[in-house]
């Protein structure tokens, strides 16, 4: 992956509270990033459909902070939709970190073995000053 | 004693009696011509009578029968009939002369059986090598629903279901080539039928009886109808008790899981809190939060543990297990604490085995972070972890040289949520040994430690070699 400026977040998470507290802690130290939050896998899909249109006030995620268990699409589902459009391996370069409230072994055993493509980093709830840091810090 | 001999017409009336006959049968001297041949004949016996004449009258002889009759004060009288023809000039059949001897001395031997039998706990059936039933106890009348009279001289299969019956005619007749004292049909499933046609699951002991008469079998039948249905009802609580085992394991599972997010909030919003109004708090507002997000940390650590517990066994994966190359992950995982500790952690040659890996990095992580916990203020902590093979095991074994348990705590440390110390004094949330147990359970192996108090501790742990990839 080359290295990209960090713009622009999404969050993907069906808890409204995760993502106010992740795009508060985030916003914390780089309050110039554009945080951006859905809450679902449908919706993180039309987000990446408008902004690879190149709709307005939908700019393109550099980076994914991504929950695997929510009602309707899962985290996992979503990646399989999001491969099939390209929309995370082609082109604009986006790095996903699954971010989930208990990192169960089977889910972590799924991603590294049918998604290693497109999720760089497992995470547990909730995102920290810390944990952010060093996700930026490696790949930005 | 002479014989007694009676003889009377097809209608039953005695035309002759001898004083023998008159002894035998309680009449005084002269009274018995006259009288019915139903006078000695018992309530039981009249249909055996019945057929009796008709023997006769069928041409045939009667010679020792062993039956029951009657005197005229209605004692039982046991004798050995032989029954012959009366007839007149023509040849026609006009009568039955009867000779009875007593058997009484016989009778008394019997019984002193029938007694012994009808102490018998179980069902007693004696067959004769025909497979007719010569004897039966009250049991056997209770169990089957019979009349002792409707089975005596009956083949023994009138006890046995239909299906059964064709089998257990040929294994008779095979067991009295060879008898040996044996429980019937080993294995199988056998049941008796009751004279209303319902059957009844039992058990049969055979033994061969050598009487003068020949070989004879006693089967001592025992209805097993409440053990069947306890066994049933055993199983079914077996069954119920591992559902609700699994409810309750789903149960804190899901309470575990879903706990996490409230508990995040209250986190989040008290750290939230504490930053963006600051200003406004008072300390002692402060000092509050504080106290939330210490409390939030401790829950924490509390529902992380007892996750992990209770997905122990979930969607488990059998894999090759290098135990070498897991042990140095774990403690690659765990350099912090060790270098903190300035602890030496040493292994000899481990095991390549068939695991769940999660489980057996749990298993060590979990007793090596115990033996940093309690190691000795003082001392550098070390750490030495063994294995052995035994036949159907490996054992582990993981010792330190910390600060040893009681002997009264030993039996207790396994339980979860036990704990031996303060939360001040040594953190932790009582889950950790009880997730080993666990671990060790689903493995098929036993965990158990010797321990002494200011000196060290050993864990020992067993895992089956017999867990197979799926």
């Amino acid at each position: 992956m080359n290295k990209t400026t960090l713009k622009t977040v999404l969050l993907i998470d069906d808890n409204e509270h995760d993502n106010f507290i992740h795009t508060y802690t985030i916003q914390k130290i780089r309050p110039e990033l554009d945080v951006r939050a859905v809450l679902s896998g449908e919706e993180a899909l039309e987000y990446f459909t408008k902004a690879r249109d190149g709709m307005d006030n939908y700019p393109y995620p550099d980076l994914v902070f991504l929950d695997i268990n929510m009602p309707g699409m899962n985290g996992f589902e979503f990646l399989e939709e999001a491969r099939k459009q390209k929309f995370i391996t082609n082109g604009h370069p986006v790095m996903v970190v699954m971010l989930t409230s208990s990192l169960s072994y089977n889910d972590v055993n799924r991603a590294t073995k049918e998604f290693s493509e497109e999720i760089t980093e497992y995470k547990n709830k909730p995102l920290t000053v810390e944990m952010f840091e060093e996700v930026v810090g490696l790949h930005f | 004693m002479r014989d007694a001999v009676i003889s009377r017409d097809l209608s039953g009336e005695i035309f002759y009696a001898n004083r023998a006959a008159e002894e035998l049968f309680a009449f005084p001297p002269g009274t018995m011509k006259g009288s019915n041949i139903s006078e000695i004949v018992p309530g039981l016996y009249v249909n055996e009578v019945k057929r009796l004449v008709e023997t006769i009258l069928f041409g045939e002889k009667v010679e020792n029968l062993e039956t029951e009759r009657k005197d005229r004060n209605n004692r039982p009288v046991y004798v050995s009939v032989s029954m012959s023809p009366v007839k007149d000039e023509e040849g026609k059949i006009v009568g039955i002369t009867s000779v009875y001897r007593s058997i009484a001395d016989r009778r008394r031997t019997e019984g002193r059986f029938q007694a012994l039998l009808e102490s018998a706990p179980d069902a007693m059936v004696i067959v004769n090598k025909f497979g007719q039933i010569v004897l039966v106890n009250a049991q056997t009348e209770k169990l089957f629903g019979y009349e002792r009279s409707d089975l005596i001289g009956k083949e023994v299969e009138v006890l046995i279901p239909g299906q059964y019956m064709r089998m257990h005619k040929q294994h008779r007749q095979d067991y009295f080539k060879d008898p040996k004292v044996r429980e019937m049909g080993a294995g199988l499933e056998l049941y008796g039928l009751r004279q209303d046609g319902s059957e009844f699951p039992v058990e049969v002991s055979l033994s061969p009886l050598k009487l003068e008469e020949g070989i004879f079998v006693s089967a001592a039948i025992r209805d097993i109808s409440l053990q069947k249905k306890a066994a049933l009802e055993l199983r079914d609580y077996a069954t119920r008790l591992e559902l609700s085992n699994r409810e309750l394991e789903q149960f804190a599972y899901v309470a575990s899981h879903d706990l996490q997010e409230p508990l995040r909030n209250i986190t989040n919003y008290a750290m939230v809190l504490e930053e963006t109004a600051s200003e406004k708090l008072t300390e002692q507002s402060k000092q509050f939060l504080k106290i939330i997000t210490r409390s939030t940390e401790r829950m924490k650590v509390l529902i992380r543990d007892l996750l992990n517990f209770s997905r122990i066994g979930r969607d488990r994966v059998i894999e090759r297990v290098d135990c070498n190359e897991l042990l140095q992950e774990v403690l690659a995982d765990m350099q912090m604490i060790i270098k903190e500790k300035d602890a030496l952690v040493t292994f000899g040659q481990l095991p390549v085995m068939v695991a769940n890996v999660v489980e057996i990095k749990q298993l060590f992580q979990n007793l090596i972070t115990n033996a940093l916990k309690f190691a000795k203020k003082d001392v550098r902590p070390e750490i030495n972890i063994t294995a052995e093979e035994l036949d159907e095991h490996w054992q582990f074994a993981v010792s330190d040289n910390g600060i040893g348990i009681k002997p009264e705590h030993l039996d207790k440390i396994f339980l979860i949520f036990q704990r031996l110390h303060s939360e001040k004094e040594y953190p932790g949330t009582g889950i950790g040994l009880a997730t080993c147990r666990k671990i060790v359970a689903l493995n098929e192996g036993k965990i158990w430690l010797t321990s002494e108090y200011g000196v060290g501790t050993t864990f020992y742990f067993t895992l089956t070699k017999r867990l197979t990839y799926e």
